[in-house]
């Protein structure tokens, strides 16, 4: 016995949700090397037209990979993924990252990450390419 | 790559498009899949490294590529093309260059590009596109 091919992606990605919170953001700083005080240090983020401490950027664009990943099971070498960072997202939000199938024929997702409050920060495409 | 003296930063006009910004090693090692479950949860499958945790690498070889930086850079946008899957344990050599740089609209906009191989495998690769503070 063993898994059946997959015939089809899944119409959804399912939806992740992450806390961003200080925490978070030291830890994945630490992860990436990437200590730009635009994240970390809230004295020069207020100085900034941000106001305050933002997360990464790929803080949530890789919450939208982790939802793919366990949507798909395995990453198809040829994976493609292209996204913008549409809006900055203040550090102590709770960020939601998933995706919606646009083109079956080439695995085409219309993925997002957003805030609680439905406002999309990180918005693009992920292509899984054709199955079979 | 390091600028001579720590207060000489990279700036937009240091950057030519199409030149090499410098190579960076990163090592898959428990370490870093201890720091990334932290934040994540548990990896979909213990036999591979996440797909995320490889975008993770990508990001720690552009920051390690080339310092000292203005602080306030924005990432802009990102695309990425993902080849073979890596395993726990592996190492990663990355290559960083300038692809490309724009001045519009009073914005300072610098396209890096980063490719993560394992040996003779493309593991990911993909453009940083980024809004330069200075």
């Amino acid at each position: 016995m063993q898994p059946c091919p997959k015939t089809a992606w899944p119409r959804e990605i399912a939806a992740l949700c992450l806390h961003a919170d200080a925490e978070a953001v030291r830890a994945y700083a630490e992860l990436t090397a990437d200590f730009n005080p635009i994240h970390l240090d809230a004295e020069f983020a207020g100085a900034t037209p941000f106001g305050a401490p933002i997360i990464h950027g790929t803080l949530g664009l890789n919450l939208a990979v982790q939802a793919i990943e366990r949507a798909v099971e395995v990453v198809p070498a040829g994976l493609a993924i292209e996204v913008r960072f549409s809006r900055p997202v203040p550090v102590g939000t709770t960020i939601r990252a998933g995706g919606t199938l646009r083109d079956a024929a080439t695995g085409t997702y219309e993925i997002f990450v957003e805030t609680e409050a439905g406002e999309r920060a990180v918005e693009g495409t992920c292509t899984l390419g054709a199955l079979g | 790559m390091t600028n001579t003296s720590p207060a000489d930063v990279w700036t937009f006009d240091d950057f030519e498009p199409g030149a090499e910004l410098g190579r960076v090693s990163v090592a898959l090692d428990d370490a870093r899949i201890a720091s990334w479950r932290a934040i994540y949860g548990t990896p979909v499958a213990p036999d591979r490294v996440p797909a995320g945790m490889l975008v993770a690498a990508m990001m720690e070889a552009y920051l390690k590529a080339f310092q000292p930086r203005p602080p306030g850079n924005i990432h802009a946008g990102q695309t990425l093309a993902f080849g073979a899957s890596a395993r726990p344990g592996d190492r990663l050599e990355a290559q960083v260059t300038c692809r490309d740089k724009l001045f519009r609209k009073e914005r300072r906009w610098v396209t890096f590009g980063v490719t993560l191989r394992n040996g003779a495998q493309d593991v990911l690769s993909g453009e940083i596109r980024t809004i330069w503070a200075k």
